[in-house]
């Protein structure tokens, strides 16, 4: 009984953070600069221009990375000898180097390249580009969770329909996309909201620039802002919340929504019983070296552009040890980021609402929706809380500033890893649980036997996720950077200043995939435990 | 056991909220700390170099932070305008002057100056006075601009962009004999933007990987600077002022002067001379590209230079060092503002002056610094700098080029956004002037509804 208050009482408080960090939208309510809002975004062509090309490339690019991840997913799916399952989780590395690692990667990669020359003369080739490298850090890792996914659906189903010579198509249809759904939409989700938002790769790598007609919205929002703030600071704060309120918010919001809304509309037309495409039947052996050329591809793919700079790139050795601070708080965000508030919600939400929470359907999304909305919010407005938050709450000190980056930071990955973990938890079937409650079990019982016991795994790999989050993360690293050093800001200084120095980046690249390779290292020891026979 | 939880949810919100408050958690040190705030760059290196010794000197803790520019700006805005104080001195750049200090962020000179002995203030007179009244000076009443001007912020660096030529390319006998048969005069470094075009077309070899210029082409202000250089060098002018915060919706703007289509095809006469993508080329990427030894010019900021050639080894370097083409050079650089809320603005104001101090300026001008002060060009230990004799004549004729009033940013972006537009061939060189102009006569007057 206590438990079960427990558990509702933090997935109360986790639900209340989301809404209570987004407050200072609400406190600048009296000062909305109205009149700044709809003549600026909708006449203005800057505006009008960078919304339709971020909204197109946002749509385009989700589309294309998670269609190809899937199918690579598929291809994958025949290989499941240990030791190729070792190296295919280099998968993990891209996202596990985060935005800023990859934007030096490929800045460092393209310099002076005619590629981005090409780039620079056509927005079609920029945007193109910038979708593969979106690719190469979300969509290799999207592939290992589609492959992963698959590797989990039950043996004797794919016995069943080897047995009956069921098509590829066939295949796709009735078992793997079915069985994908949640993900596809959930990561779908995140893709596009990512591009919606993407930054750092278009400043560090294309400059981006109205002249070169390759401007996104947030650094259209972000150039306003600079300019607003010659006028005055609280004009330029102003002017933003109300954008972001009366504007963006509810916009990208519809567009979040009708995205949900056409891929799940999209599998549904897919898994009709008369939809039918032709695919060509390849012989079994066939189909298993096409897994392991695939496989091979991708992880060239990843290591080469790596190796290519560690070759190319001069490096000047410093002592890093300054950012082990960050590691450990990132390592002790994550940890509580799940412990504390995700965890209990996702038990919560799924033992006690499992009726609505069992899958991404029209009663659930809201949950997800509420989670979506920080994430929705442009990343220079959660910066802009996050010092409003400080003042409010006269942060000083050491320990007081490492408590609030400890919280911010949890409330900044919650979407996404609170996403996940629900998203993990929708493959328990409620036939269990039900089975369970009339088996008399309590709540604590039932979370430790139909989760704990069976998604070690999958929290592991969500605590790795998390950490790569927070300590690649832009927003709170960045408010408290004097206190806590920031990883992104370390690499953009030797990128983005007036004493950019790149061998000084890419010391910081190295300890980034460092760290990417010990999470990957971690991940392999933790697996191959899950995997050892008893 | 509902209630030992509520108790228990009372006392943790309370924990951390008490938490939030402390001030003294941090490592129980009582010393005095100043915080300074600024863009890493060179100056900001040749503060840390000397931080050390004032540290002993007085016991008071010398704290910076070196950010992205951007960083760095945005802290500094979001502690001024909350009043935090938590950064004392902020080095910044003209563009700021006019929001500090309309918006009363920070301490005028006057105020600062009261409590200092006038002799350690004797360096005012030796500072670029225009220079310093670009990136230091603001109206003493916004309002009325006919009252005057006053000092707000001692200059942290007096910057300008230079001419930077490949050496031995102009030294090889071989070259002067070709350029003397081609163009019926001596190679010398250009002094005007068509004799800069000439030596730019002469070494451009691509076959050969020689190349005439590398132009900085980026967004974020790079092209906008160097555009400026070469628009004030053709003759021409963005606005008819005499520093760059001056100005109001009614000065006028000639930015749809000819000069400015000159500029404009000037700037993509150079297209086929120029190496590097340009539109990704900013002061490091240029630096780079000008290292690489097969480049004969450059137009490059001043507080690069430093790390263009090896001070240990200035024999070696093959780079020569002029002015700008043209009779006019860019006053830039930035300043040092004391903040409003700072607990300690007559230390922040005494550490300011010790930096002022010849030994100091002549300290970190070894490490990078492009000195405010006149005489330290003078000193017999930085006479083996090459590039000082040609940023002290760039500062000594230097005049307003840059903006630094409220509608800096609509000015930047429109020259930056036609600048690029011209050189993809997407418009012609009258076509982005007209643009360029009815653009940012319209933005302008949005900008100053708003003020």
């Amino acid at each position: 009984m206590l438990l079960n208050r427990i558990f509702q009482y933090l997935s109360y408080l986790t639900i209340g953070i989301i809404f209570v960090y987004i407050t200072p939208l609400l406190f600048s309510v009296p000062s909305w600069e109205i009149k700044e809002v709809f003549p600026l975004v909708i006449l203005d062509s800057d505006y009008s221009d960078s919304l339709l090309r971020t909204l197109s490339f946002s749509i385009l690019s989700t589309l294309g990375i998670i269609a190809v991840s899937f199918f690579l997913g598929y291809i994958l799916k025949n290989i499941k000898h240990k030791k190729l399952l070792l190296w295919g989780s280099l998968l993990l590395l891209p996202f596990l180097l985060g935005s800023v690692s990859t934007s030096f990667l490929f800045k460092v990669l393209f310099l002076h390249s005619n590629i981005l020359n090409l780039a620079f003369n056509n927005a079609l080739i920029l945007f193109f580009i910038l979708g593969v490298i979106q690719f190469w850090q979300f969509g290799t890792l999207f592939t290992y969770i589609f492959w992963l996914n698959n590797l989990s659906i039950r043996e004797t189903l794919k016995e069943y329909t080897d047995f009956y010579n069921f098509t590829s198509w066939e295949k796709i249809k009735h078992i793997f996309l079915p069985h994908q759904r949640n993900l596809v939409i959930l990561l779908s989700i995140f893709c596009f909201v990512s591009n919606l938002y993407e930054v750092t790769k278009l400043q560090i790598i294309f400059r981006a620039s109205k002249g070169t007609n390759s401007e996104l919205i947030s650094t259209t929002l972000y150039n306003a802002y600079l300019s607003n703030s010659r006028i005055s600071p609280d004009f330029a704060i102003n002017t933003l919340f109300s954008q972001v309120t009366i504007f963006y918010l509810p916009l990208f919001l519809i567009s979040t929504l009708l995205l949900y809304i056409f891929i799940s509309r999209a599998i549904s037309f897919i898994i009709r019983p008369n939809t039918y495409f032709s695919f060509v039947n390849i012989r079994n052996t066939v189909k298993n070296r096409i897994s392991v050329c695939s496989l091979i591809f991708l992880i060239i793919t990843i290591l080469l552009p790596i190796l290519i700079i560690i070759i190319k790139q001069g490096l000047q050795v410093h002592n890093l040890s300054y950012l082990a601070k960050t590691v450990y708080l990132s390592l002790l965000a994550s940890l509580i980021l799940i412990i504390v508030f995700i965890l209990p919600l996702s038990y919560y939400l799924r033992v006690k609402h499992k009726h609505k929470f069992y899958e991404i359907n029209d009663s659930s999304l809201w949950i997800f929706i509420l989670f979506f909305l920080l994430f929705l919010i442009p990343p220079l407005a959660l910066m802009l809380f996050g010092f409003e938050w400080n003042n409010i709450l006269g942060v000083k000190g050491a320990f007081s500033t490492n408590v609030i980056w400890v919280l911010g930071q949890c409330i900044n990955s919650l979407p996404i890893i609170g996403s996940f973990i629900f998203v993990v938890h929708f493959i328990v079937r409620n036939k269990e649980l039900y089975y369970l409650e009339t088996m008399n079990a309590n709540f604590l019982e039932i979370v430790h036997w139909s989760f704990l016991k069976r998604f070690r795994l999958e929290y592991f790999m969500t605590f790795l996720f998390s950490f790569s989050i927070i300590w690649n993360e832009g927003t709170f690293n960045k408010i408290y950077s004097d206190v806590i050093p920031s990883y992104v800001s370390e690499i953009l200084r030797t990128v983005n200043s007036r004493n950019a120095d790149y061998s000084q980046g890419m010391m910081f690249f190295l300890f980034s995939l460092f760290l990417g390779v010990i999470c990957i290292i971690l991940w392999n020891i933790i697996l191959q435990r899950f995997f050892r026979p008893k | 056991m509902f209630r030992i939880l509520n108790i228990f949810l009372v006392l943790s919100i309370s924990i951390f909220l008490i938490g939030c408050n402390s001030s003294g958690d941090g490592d129980g040190d009582d010393n005095l700390t100043l915080t300074l705030i600024g863009e890493d760059s060179a100056t900001l290196n040749a503060i840390g170099g000397l931080k050390s010794e004032y540290e002993k000197e007085t016991g008071i803790e010398i704290e910076i932070v070196a950010l992205p520019f951007e960083e760095a700006m945005e802290k500094s805005n979001q502690d001024l305008r909350q009043g935090n104080g938590l950064y004392d001195i902020l080095l910044q750049y003209n563009f700021s002057l006019s929001s500090y200090v309309r918006n009363n962020y920070v301490h005028s000179l006057d105020d600062l100056t009261r409590n200092i002995d006038a002799s350690k203030l004797e360096f005012e007179n030796d500072l670029f006075q225009a220079d310093w009244e670009e990136v230091g000076y603001y109206y003493k009443d916004f309002e009325k601009p006919e009252l005057g001007i006053k000092k707000v912020g001692y200059p942290f660096a007096s910057n300008s962009m230079l001419l930077v030529y490949n050496k031995d390319w102009f030294d090889d006998p071989k070259y002067q004999k070709e350029f003397q048969e081609t163009y019926g005069k001596d190679l010398v470094v250009p002094t005007t933007w068509e004799d800069l075009k000439e030596i730019a077309e002469f070494f451009t070899i691509p076959e050969k990987d020689m190349y005439g210029i590398t132009m900085e082409g980026a967004n974020g202000g790079w092209l906008y600077y160097q555009w400026v250089n070469m628009l004030y060098g053709i003759g021409g002018k963005v606005m008819d002022k005499k520093r760059g915060w001056e100005g109001d919706e009614n000065t006028p703007i000639f930015l749809n002067s000819p000069q400015s289509i000159s500029t404009m095809e000037m700037l993509l006469s150079l297209k086929p001379f120029n190496k590097g993508n340009f539109f990704d080329v900013d002061m490091y990427n240029q630096k780079e590209l000008m290292k690489e030894g097969n480049v004969a010019l450059a137009v490059m900021w001043s507080d690069v230079l430093y790390d263009l050639i090896d001070l240990n080894n200035v024999e070696s370097t093959k780079f020569g060092f002029s002015t700008v083409p043209g009779d006019k050079s860019m006053n830039a650089g930035g300043a040092f503002f004391v903040n409003k809320h700072s607990k300690h603005p007559n230390e922040a104001m005494k550490f300011i002056a010790w930096l002022m101090e010849e030994n100091n300026q002549i300290e970190m001008l070894k490490k990078g610094l492009c000195s405010p002060r006149v005489s330290i060009y003078d000193d017999p230990s930085v006479q083996h700098i090459p590039y000082l004799k040609a940023l002290r004549q760039s500062l000594e004729r230097g005049v307003y080029m840059a903006e630094a009033g409220p509608d800096v940013d609509v000015i930047t972006e429109n020259i930056t956004k036609y600048a690029q537009k011209v050189w993809r061939g997407e418009l012609l060189p009258e076509e982005a002037v007209t643009q360029m102009y009815s653009e940012t006569v319209s933005e302008r007057s949005k900008v100053f509804t708003n003020f």
